[in-house]
């Protein structure tokens, strides 16, 4: 086992109880003492339902929440307490992809302006050759670099999420259900896409999604969440094969086949 | 207007998705070239183009499609809802009367109690004001000239067919102290108290939890053979599809490109669209690279010419010119009751295996 590039240590995450007019909330477990290691160039899914504390979790290795307790470590530095010039480099060797494209790219700045933003930020050389590497890099083209982001079809908005989070040449880019707001056709076309970068580029990727059958294609290993805590994590082979925890199997068996001899209604009368 | 009509003369009753023997009885919701037109800001944007289908009492017809496709549109024409901004031609059949002929005030009677709707945002479609009971309850008495006592009594059994647990309890709650799943069930609880013949349901199960997912699915598929309720799903998920649907009509630039049984939609697709979402849905069992579907989807706005397909079929160049010049129409399949598919390449012969 090569040295970990991410290694989540032993990470929790309390979201303290409100005071609301009507009495205070209770406090929230959101992530119980998760570890979780990824190497590098390897593709981890972290798969649950909603309320499991997969987000959160990504969160926190991104270092946009912090941890209650436990450690976060990048390529063997303890990032968790962080500020300033080291999380500025944290930032720039891990990225970030959003679910919603419609809603994580400024409608007010070109695409250029968009992807100078990151080059910016960490002195990087932002001329133009480099924009148009980076947009044809996800398929694009150097013209659409002076478009606005309304003028684009949701798959090619994540295409220029993924073109930013690429744009300070990371190791890692973690994507938080990158595809779910995304039509089917153009689905494959994102994943294809983030597994054609990570192969190139030898990017370690963290897939966070509620769907087992979008990471199956594209993750080594699967980690499974549910209320906070991880149930179960191994390759991808066998995580769906031969699953070992029963919320695991659960959440196989619940998942709609594409097959219409294997479902249980029966099928109409054939004439 | 594009192409206005063209494709009605094609409609009617030989379009019918369905005519299976079994089902000889008239269909409870039949669509005829219904069309679909928004007024938009640099002219009419067609939103649903010469749509013709049918659905029968007891049958799970499935509308498939991506955005822009028209699959809510059609969903929102036939329950007669769409905004004044929209142009609605064509007829919507709701047990042989044309919504689409008769004045608002004549619709309103028969929503609700013959053709009902759910929608993917529960808690959106849920007034957080009310009780989910009162809810019910004023569904109810809108077509039942009942007491209060009457209609909160069937508002409980209804939530208790739609699995609420403690039904004589959670009668009283609020949308908000629902969960997620329990929200959706209280929506078709509001929507099937009035036993309606059709349900339209626009993505039901898109924002749930898959296992939540699977038990409403069962839920409606029961209630639609309880019933004998038509239940007509809008989705874009063809996992979904292969689970609970008889009948499917792809939808594609707000056309049916293709329709059928299940079995000849997924065993033998003939429209390259179809074989093609197909090929991009991801499963549990196949690993690698999914076959995705080049460009973007067509919509109203940006409509290619001949065959909206065109731009992203791989048949399309073997064909030449006309997949961009001659609109396909939709044709019935030699040798099967109800397999048709709009597709120049396919018009006399079969697709090759993808």
């Amino acid at each position: 086992m090569p040295e970990p590039l991410l290694s989540l240590q032993h990470v929790s995450k309390t979201f303290r109880g409100r005071a609301t007019p009507f009495g205070s909330s209770e406090a929230k477990h959101a992530v119980q003492d998760v570890s979780l290691d990824i190497a590098p160039g390897e593709t981890v899914a972290l798969v649950g339902e909603s309320g499991s504390g997969k987000s959160t979790l990504s969160r926190v290795a991104l270092r946009l929440t912090d941890a209650t307790a436990g450690r976060v470590l990048f390529d063997g530095t303890d990032v968790t307490q962080l500020r300033g010039r080291g999380l500025r480099a944290l930032r720039r060797e891990l990225s970030v992809v959003f679910q919603d494209p419609y809603t994580s790219l400024n409608p007010r700045q070109t695409v250029a302006r968009i992807l100078t933003g990151p080059l910016r930020n960490h002195g990087l050389p932002r001329d133009q050759k480099v924009l148009d590497e980076l947009i044809t890099s996800v398929g694009l083209e150097p013209e659409h670099l002076n478009r606005y982001p309304h003028q684009f079809s949701g798959g090619q908005r994540q295409r220029i999420g993924i073109a930013r989070a690429l744009a300070t040449q990371p190791r890692m880019i973690i994507a938080d259900e990158p595809v779910s707001a995304l039509d089917v056709s153009i689905r494959a076309q994102i994943l294809n896409l983030l597994g054609d970068l990570r192969d190139e580029r030898g990017l370690a990727l963290l897939v966070v999604s509620h769907d087992l059958a979008v990471v199956r294609g594209i993750a080594d290993r699967v980690a499974v969440m549910q209320d906070g805590r991880l149930v179960e994590s191994g390759p991808v082979e066998q995580i769906y094969a031969d699953p070992k925890d029963p919320y695991t199997r659960s959440l196989l068996d619940a998942v709609p086949v594409p097959d219409p001899h294997r479902r249980s209604r029966p099928l109409p009368p054939t004439e | 207007m594009v192409e206005l009509g063209k494709n009605g003369e094609h409609g009617g009753s030989r379009h019918a998705v369905h005519t299976s023997p079994l089902l000889d009885q008239q269909p409870v919701l039949s669509l005829r070239d219904l069309q679909v037109t928004f007024r938009g800001t640099s002219g009419p944007v067609p939103a649903v183009n010469g749509v013709t289908l049918e659905a029968h009492a007891g049958q799970v017809v499935a509308i498939v499609g991506e955005s822009g496709s028209g699959k809510s549109a059609t969903a929102l024409a036939s329950m007669g809802l769409l905004p004044d901004s929209a142009t609605v031609t064509g007829s919507v059949l709701v047990e042989g009367t044309d919504l689409n002929a008769i004045p608002e005030k004549q619709r309103v009677p028969l929503r609700g109690s013959s053709i009902a709707m759910i929608f993917q945002d529960a808690l959106a479609a849920l007034n957080p004001y009310r009780t989910v009971g009162r809810q019910i309850i004023d569904a109810y008495r809108l077509h039942h000239d009942v007491d209060k006592r009457t209609a909160r009594e069937r508002a409980v059994e209804v939530l208790d067919r739609v699995g609420i647990r403690d039904a004589t309890r959670r009668v009283d709650d609020y949308p908000h102290e629902f969960s997620g799943g329990m929200r959706q069930r209280a929506m078709i609880a509001m929507a099937v108290v009035n036993d309606p013949t059709i349900l339209i349901a626009d993505e039901p199960t898109t924002a749930l939890d898959v296992t939540v997912q699977r038990q409403v699915l069962d839920l409606l598929t029961g209630l639609t053979d309880d019933l004998g309720m038509a239940l007509v799903l809008i989705t874009h998920d063809l996992g979904v599809v292969a689970e609970v649907a008889d009948q499917i009509a792809v939808m594609y630039a707000g056309r049916i490109v293709e329709s059928g049984s299940v079995l000849d939609i997924f065993d033998h697709p003939a429209h390259p669209y179809t074989q093609a979402l197909l090929g991009a849905t991801p499963n549990l069992e196949t690993s690698g690279r999914l076959a995705a579907i080049p460009g973007v989807p067509a919509s109203g706005t940006n409509l290619p010419s001949g065959c909206p397909f065109h731009p992203r079929c791989a048949f399309a160049a073997e064909v030449g010119e006309a997949c961009r010049t001659k609109r396909p129409v939709l044709e019935l399949r030699p040798g099967t009751p109800a397999h048709r598919a709009a597709c120049h390449f396919t018009t006399d012969r079969e697709l090759p295996d993808a």
